[in-house]
C-alpha cells in the first residue's frame, strides 16, 4: 500500500517517465561518485603519509641523511634538538657571496631628482646620467605625466587586486591592446613587474622532461625561470651561434624519426644580452626555429625603443615579422620608463598565462597609472620612433667612436692594456670591462673587480659622469656575472656631452690602470 | 601559569611601544585579550583535532554533491574533446613537427571547466577600486571563447578589492603627494639600485617603513609578489631548511623552491605539526652528510587571504623560540589591517615585532599602491641589500608610489594629527566583525576569524561559483568567487573583503542581496547542519571556554587611568573623522555619544552587558549575534564604540 503510493506520487512519476537515456546517465554519475567517495574514505585513513609525500614532491628526492633517524631513541633525539645551534640569519646562504657584500656596501647612491639625462646624485648636481636606460628618453614627457594624472584622476592610484579579482581596469586592456599592436604581436598580456615576466613565462610552458636552451648571460629572471620549470636546461656561450646549432643538431639527431613530437623546446635569448651588450641573431634564430623546430622564447626588455628603425625592437631590426618569434617578452622598466611588463604572442600563448602565470595570477595588478605611461610612452614612440632611435644610434656611435677611437665599428674592442669594450656596435648598452677574464669561480678576486669598478664610478662622479656598475650575485646555476662598468646611452643625450663623458671615462680608467 | 605566561607576553608588547599614545595604549588591551586566550587554551587541543582539515568538515552530502558535478563536469568535457580532435583538427592541432604548447591534459581544466564561467572573473572596471566600483558588463565573443567588452556599465558594491583601509579612492589615495611626487621623481627609475642610484623618495620609505614597524632596516622592492620570490633566496639556500604552512601564498612557494633550501611542510596554522616537523627536522639533519642544517626558516603569513584566518603567532614563535629557528612573516593582508594602530598581526597577537625575525608586507592592500618590504636587523637587511639578484638587478618600484605609501604610514601614524588613519583601521575591524556576524545570523557556512577583513562564504560545488557570483552582480554587488586552482577541489568559495570606506548601509544592503542568492542557491548550510557542525567550523574564537577566559580577563585589567584619558582622546578623533566621508555612520553615532555622554557611564554599560553575557552562558545561550558581541568584548577595542553598536543591533 505505501509502495503503491509512493510509485503513484507526481514526482516520482516524473522522474519514471524521464526516459532511458537520462537514467543511464544518472546510473553513470553515481557509479563514479561511489568510486570518487570510496577513495576519498581511503585517503582520509592515509591522511598523514599523504601529507609527508606531499613535501617530498616539493623538494628533490634525497635519500634520508641520517637513515637511521628512526633507529634513534628518544634521548639522542632531544639531545641532538638541543645542541643544534643555526647560523646567524645574516649569513650568507652562499659562500661566494660573503665577500660581495662588503664590496657593494654603499654602492646605491641616492638619486634625489627624476632619472632623466641630467640627474642629482649624492651631492652632485646635474650629473650626465649614462646608468639609466632610457633609451627614447621618454622619461619626464609632460604627454606622459598629463595622462597619468588622467588616468589617476579617475582609477585612483593602485589596483588593489589581482587581475582576476576586481583589479583589470579598461586602461590596463587598452594598455595590452596598444602595446600588441605596437609590436605586431596578436595578443599582449600585461605583469605589474619586469623581472616577474621571464620567471613567470618560462614555468607557464616549459614542464619537466621539456628542453631549455638559454645564451649565457642572460639576467636572472630567465635563470629563475628556468630553475622553477625543472626542464632540461642547456646554456650555449654568448653570440656562438654555432655552438647553439650543435647542441640542437645533438638532441634533434636522438630524436625518433616520424614520431610524435612530446618534449617542447625553447631557445631562450635576449634581444640585446644584458651581461655583454651582444645583439641576437634573430634571422639565424628564425632558421634554426624553422629547421629544427624549437620555439623561440625572446627578451625585448632593452631592444625596444632602442632597436629597428622606428624603434619596434629586434624583429624590426632584421625585418622579420613578430609570428617568427613565439613568445617576446619586455620589461617596461627601459624605454617605456614605467614600471611593468609584457608578455606577447598567439592568443593561445597570452591566454595560457592568464591562469598560469605566477606573477600575473597571484599578484595584484599594475597600477594603472603605470599602463597609461606605458600606453602614451608607446604614442610617442609611434609618432616620433624614427627620429629617436636615429638620434640614439648617432649618439652610440658618437660615444663608441670616443671611447675606442677608429676601431669602433668592431664590436668587442680593447681600449687600452687593461681594458675591452663589448657589445654590439648598435647596441645603447656599452660594457667596459677588464681585459683579462676574472675566472668566475674565483670569488675573491671577483669581490675585487667589483670593489674596484665602484672606485671606477665614484671617481667619475664629481667629473660629472655617472655609469652603473651592474650588481653581480651568485646566480641559482652558480654562475657570478663578469663584472664591468655598464654605460646606457639615451637618445635624450647631446653629442657634445657624451664626447666629454667618453673622454672622462678613459681618463679615470687610465688612473686605475695599474691597481688590481 | 598560563595566564602569567600572557601577561609576560602582553607586557613584551607593551614595552616594545614604548611611545604608547592613545591607540598604544588600546593595543594593549586587545593584546591580552587575545594571548590570554590562546595561551590558555592551546594546551587543550586534542591531536584528532591536530590534523583536522577543513575537508572534513564538510557535510556528507555537500561533498557528494561536489563530487557528482565535478564528474559531470569531466565527463562532458572529455566527450566534447573528443569530437573536438575528430572534426575541428585545426584548432586542437599544432604545427607539425613541434610538440603542443600546451598539452591537453594540462590545460583541460582551463577550457572545459574554467571557459565555461569565466565572466565571473577578470571582470574589467572603469573607476577606482573603492568601495564602489563600475563593471564593465561583457558578452561573449562569436567563438564563445573569450569575452568582449560592451558599453554597458554596473554600479556595484565593492567586496572584492583589496582595499582595506579605503586607500585605493581618490579622497584618500589621490593627493598633491602624488603628483609631486610624480615631477620630482619620474614615473619610473629605469637604472638598477645597486652599481647605480636608488630614488630617494624609496630610501625615505624604507626608513619610514623600518620606524613603522620597529625593526633596523627595510628594504623595498617594487611587486609584492616578487618580494618573496626574489628575496627569500638571500636569506635562505642549500644547507638550509624552509618550515612552510601548508597554505601559504604561491609567491612565497616560489621563493622557497628557488633559495634551493630543503622544503618542509607543516600542516596549516599549527604550532604542533610545525614543532613535530622542526624536531624530525633538526634529528634528520642534511641529507647524505648527516650535518647539521645551517638555518631553518619558518614562514607563516599573518592572515591567509582564502581563508580569512589569522595566524597563531603567540604559539609559533613560542615553537621558534625554543628552538632556535628563525620566523618570517608575510603580512601582505594584515599589515594596516589588523592591530589597534595598523602594525598587523604582532600587534594584534600581541607579540614583540623583535620576536619576528623577518617582517613582510605589500603594499598593494591597505595602502592601495603597489610594491613590497622585507624589514629586519640591519645585517640581514645588508644581506638582501647588497647581495640578492632580486633586490638590485631589478628596477624600483615606482617613487610615486613610493611617496604615496610614505605617507600613507604616516597617516597611520597620526603623525598629521588628523585622526584619519586610525579611525580608518577601526572602521575597517568595525565593519569586518559587523558583517561576519550578519553573515553567520544568516546561516552561511563561513570560516576565518573574526576580525580578519577577509570573509570566505563556502560554495561547494562549483554550478553554485558561477550562480552566486552572477545573482550578485545583477544585485549590484561585486564579489569574487574562488575555484579550484587558488583553493582545494571542493572547497570552492565566495571570498568577501571589507573596506573601511564600505558604510553601514553599503554592508546592510550586501546582507539583503546575500540572503536573497543565498536561498536562491540553498548555501545556507550552516544553518541546515544545525548547531553541532557550526561550532566544528566556525572561528575559533567562538569556542567555549576562550570566551569566559576573554571576558575574564577583560574584568581583570580595569580600564587604567590612561586608558580613559586615550578613550577620551579617540572619542574626539572620531569626531573629527565624522567629517571624512570614509568613516562608517556607527562611527558618527558613537562618536556623537562619546561627546554627549561621560566615558564612566558607558563603561558600567559595558560592564552591565558583560553581566549579560555571563547570563547567556549559563543558560548555554549562544545565539550568533552574542557571540559577535561577545567578541568585540574580548578585544577590548573601541570598547564604547562596539557597545553602544550592539546597544543598536540588539534594539
Ligand atoms: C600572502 C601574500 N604574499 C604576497 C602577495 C603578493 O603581493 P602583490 O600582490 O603585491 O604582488 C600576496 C598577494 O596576493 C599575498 O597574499
Amino acid at each position: 500500500m505505501p509502495l503503491t503510493f509512493v510509485l503513484e506520487s507526481a514526482t516520482v512519476q516524473r522522474w519514471l517517465s524521464l526516459g532511458i537515456h537520462f537514467h543511464v546517465i544518472e546510473a553513470l554519475a553515481l557509479v563514479m561518485t561511489v568510486y570518487f567517495l570510496i577513495q576519498r574514505s581511503y585517503k582520509l585513513q592515509s591522511k598523514k603519509r599523504k601529507s609527508s609525500s606531499g613535501q617530498q614532491q616539493l623538494q628533490q628526492r634525497h635519500t634520508r641523511g641520517r637513515g637511521d633517524a628512526q633507529t634513534l631513541s628518544e634521548q639522542e633525539k632531544a639531545a641532538l634538538i638541543a645542541s643544534w645551534r643555526p647560523a646567524p640569519l645574516a649569513d650568507a646562504p652562499r659562500k661566494a657571496e660573503m665577500d660581495l657584500l662588503e664590496a657593494n656596501r654603499s654602492a646605491v647612491l641616492q638619486l634625489s631628482s627624476a632619472a632623466m639625462p641630467r640627474c642629482d646624485v649624492d651631492n652632485h648636481k646635474n650629473v650626465l646620467n649614462l646608468a639609466a636606460t632610457n633609451f627614447a628618453n621618454v622619461l619626464g614627457d609632460v604627454r606622459v605625466e598629463d595622462a597619468c594624472v588622467r588616468t589617476m584622476q579617475q582609477f585612483g592610484l593602485g589596483s588593489c587586486g589581482p587581475r582576476g579579482f576586481y583589479g583589470t581596469t579598461t586602461e590596463h586592456m587598452r594598455c595590452e591592446e596598444v602595446f600588441a599592436k605596437w609590436t605586431g604581436a596578436p595578443e599582449c598580456i600585461s605583469y605589474s613587474f619586469g623581472s616577474s615576466v621571464p620567471s613567470s613565462v618560462i614555468p607557464a610552458f616549459c614542464k619537466r622532461d621539456d628542453l631549455v636552451v638559454c645564451e649565457e648571460g642572460c639576467n636572472f629572471s630567465i635563470q629563475n625561470g628556468v630553475t622553477l620549470s625543472r626542464s632540461i636546461v642547456k646554456y650555449f656561450k654568448a653570440g656562438d651561434y654555432d655552438e647553439l646549432e650543435q647542441i640542437i643538431q645533438h638532441v634533434v639527431a636522438r630524436d625518433k624519426p616520424r614520431a610524435r613530437m612530446t618534449q617542447r623546446r625553447f631557445v631562450v635569448v635576449e634581444a640585446i644580452n644584458s651581461t655583454y651588450g651582444t645583439i641576437a641573431r634573430l634571422d639565424k634564430l628564425v632558421e634554426f626555429r624553422n629547421k629544427y623546430k624549437f620555439r623561440i622564447m625572446l627578451d625585448e626588455s632593452y631592444s625596444l625603443g632602442a632597436l629597428g628603425a622606428s624603434g619596434r625592437g629586434l624583429v624590426e631590426h632584421f625585418g622579420l615579422q613578430r609570428a617568427d618569434v613565439d613568445i617576446t617578452m619586455a620589461d617596461a622598466g627601459n624605454a617605456l620608463c614605467s614600471v611593468g611588463g609584457f608578455c606577447c604572442g598567439e592568443p593561445t600563448v597570452v591566454r595560457h598565462q592568464r591562469l598560469s602565470g605566477a606573477g600575473y595570477c597571484f599578484s595584484a595588478a599594475q597600477p594603472p597609472f603605470l599602463a597609461t605611461a606605458c600606453v602614451e610612452a608607446i604614442h610617442i614612440l609611434e609618432q616620433e620612433g624614427k627620429a629617436r632611435t636615429d638620434k640614439l644610434r648617432r649618439n652610440v656611435q658618437v660615444f663608441r667612436k670616443a671611447l675606442c677611437g677608429e676601431f669602433f665599428t668592431a664590436g668587442a674592442v680593447k681600449i687600452s692594456d687593461a681594458w675591452k669594450v663589448d657589445g654590439d656596435v648598435l647596441s645603447p648598452l656599452i660594457f667596459i670591462r677588464p681585459a683579462e677574464e676574472t675566472s668566475c669561480e674565483n670569488a675573491a678576486a671577483l669581490a675585487q673587480q667589483q670593489r674596484r669598478l665602484l672606485n671606477i664610478r665614484d671617481a667619475l662622479l664629481p667629473r660629472g659622469v655617472m655609469v652603473a656598475v651592474p650588481h653581480q650575485a651568485e646566480l641559482y646555476n652558480g654562475s657570478l656575472s663578469i663584472p664591468g662598468l655598464r654605460i646606457a646611452i639615451s637618445a635624450g643625450h647631446e653629442a657634445e656631452d657624451l664626447e666629454f663623458a667618453a673622454a672622462e671615462v678613459r681618463a679615470v680608467l687610465s688612473l686605475h690602470e695599474s691597481e688590481r | 601559569m598560563a595566564r602569567a605566561h600572557a601577561a609576560a607576553l602582553g607586557a613584551a608588547a607593551t614595552s616594545a611601544q614604548a611611545d604608547a599614545d592613545a591607540a598604544g595604549s588600546l593595543a594593549r588591551s586587545a593584546a591580552t585579550a587575545k594571548t590570554g586566550p590562546s595561551a590558555s587554551v592551546a594546551p587543550a587541543k586534542s591531536p584528532a583535532d591536530v590534523h583536522r582539515s577543513q575537508e572534513d568538515e564538510v557535510p556528507y552530502l555537500i561533498l557528494f554533491m561536489t563530487y557528482a558535478s565535478y564528474v559531470g563536469l569531466i565527463v562532458i568535457g572529455y566527450v566534447r574533446d573528443l569530437f573536438g580532435q575528430l572534426f575541428k583538427r585545426e584548432e586542437y592541432g599544432t604545427e607539425a613537427g613541434f610538440a603542443p604548447l600546451v598539452n591537453g591534459k594540462e590545460d583541460f581544466y582551463t577550457r572545459r571547466m574554467y571557459q565555461r564561467i569565466q565572466d565571473c572573473w577578470a571582470r574589467p572596471i572603469c573607476s577606482t577600486p573603492g568601495a564602489w566600483i563600475d563593471v564593465v558588463m561583457r558578452r561573449a565573443s562569436r567563438d564563445r571563447k573569450t569575452l568582449c567588452s560592451t558599453n554597458a556599465r554596473a554600479h556595484c558594491l565593492n567586496l572584492g578589492s583589496y582595499n582595506y583601509l579605503g586607500y585605493g579612492e581618490i579622497p584618500g589615495g589621490v593627493n598633491d603627494v602624488v603628483y609631486d611626487a610624480m615631477h620630482n621623481f619620474g614615473i619610473g627609475v629605469p637604472a638598477p639600485a645597486l652599481g647605480a642610484c636608488q630614488s630617494a623618495a624609496v630610501t625615505s620609505l624604507e626608513r619610514t617603513v623600518a620606524e613603522f614597524l620597529g625593526k633596523e632596516a627595510a628594504v623595498v622592492s617594487g611587486m609584492g609578489f616578487a618580494t618573496n620570490a626574489q628575496l627569500i633566496p638571500a636569506l635562505v639556500g642549500p644547507g638550509c631548511v624552509i618550515l612552510s604552512d601548508a597554505l601559504n601564498h604561491s609567491s612565497i612557494v616560489v621563493g622557497a623552491r628557488l633559495s634551493g633550501a630543503r622544503i618542509r611542510v607543516f600542516a596549516h596554522n599549527d604550532a604542533h605539526s610545525l614543532e613535530a616537523e622542526l624536531r624530525e627536522a633538526i634529528v634528520e639533519g642534511q641529507p647524505h652528510s648527516g650535518e647539521p642544517w645551517n638555518k631553518i626558516l619558518i614562514i607563516v603569513e599573518g592572515v591567509y587571504s582564502m581563508e580569512g584566518e589569522v595566524c597563531e603567532l603567540a604559539e609559533i614563535v613560542a615553537v621558534k623560540k625554543k628552538y632556535g629557528a628563525y620566523l618570517y612573516l608575510d603580512e601582505a593582508h594584515s599589515i594596516g589591517a589588523l592591530g589597534a594602530t595598523g602594525r598587523g598581526v604582532t600587534e594584534y597577537a600581541g607579540v614583540n615585532p623583535a620576536d619576528v625575525d623577518i617582517l613582510m608586507g605589500t603594499f598593494t592592500k591597505s595602502f592601495g599602491a603597489v610594491g613590497g618590504y622585507i624589514a629586519s636587523d640591519q645585517c640581514v637587511i645588508d644581506r638582501v641589500r647588497y647581495t640578492a639578484a632580486g633586490c638590485v638587478n631589478t628596477y624600483p618600484m615606482s617613487p610615486v608610489c613610493a611617496r604615496h605609501v610614505e605617507w600613507v604610514f604616516h597617516q597611520l601614524d597620526d603623525r598629521d594629527r588628523s585622526g584619519i588613519g586610525g579611525a580608518k583601521i577601526k572602521s575597517l575591524r568595525d565593519n569586518s566583525i559587523y558583517f561576519r556576524q550578519r553573515l553567520e545570523e544568516m546561516g552561511l557556512l563561513i570560516y576565518g576569524d573574526y576580525d580578519s577583513p577577509v570573509i570566505p562564504i563556502m560554495l561547494f560545488q562549483p554550478g553554485k561559483i558561477a550562480a552566486f557570483s552572477r545573482e550578485c552582480l545583477k544585485r549590484q554587488v561585486a564579489v569574487v568567487v574562488v575555484g579550484f586552482p587558488a583553493t582545494p577541489l571542493i572547497l570552492s568559495r565566495a571570498r568577501i573583503c571589507i573596506s573601511a570606506a564600505h558604510t553601514r548601509e553599503d554592508l546592510d544592503m550586501a546582507i539583503e542581496v546575500f540572503d536573497e542568492v543565498s536561498e536562491l542557491l540553498q548555501i545556507k548550510y550552516r544553518r541546515k547542519l544545525g548547531a553541532s557542525a557550526s561550532s566544528s567550523s566556525s572561528s575559533r574564537i567562538t569556542d567555549h571556554s576562550k570566551v569566559e577566559a576573554c571576558v575574564r580577563n577583560e574584568r581583570l585589567a580595569p580600564p587604567s587611568r590612561a586608558e580613559q584619558v586615550a578613550a577620551r582622546n579617540d572619542n574626539h578623533a572620531l569626531v573629527e573623522a565624522a567629517g571624512n566621508e570614509s568613516s562608517s555612520p556607527a562611527y558618527q553615532k558613537a562618536a556623537s555619544m562619546a561627546l554627549s555622554a561621560p566615558y564612566q557611564r558607558r563603561s558600567t554599560k559595558a560592564n552591565g552587558a558583560m553581566e549579560e553575557l555571563d547570563h547567556h552562558e549559563i543558560h548555554g545561550d549562544k545565539s550568533p549575534d552574542c557571540v559577535g558581541f561577545e567578541h568585540r568584548l574580548c578585544n577590548g577595542v573601541c570598547r564604547s564604540v562596539s557597545v553602544s553598536d550592539t546597544m543598536t543591533l540588539r534594539a
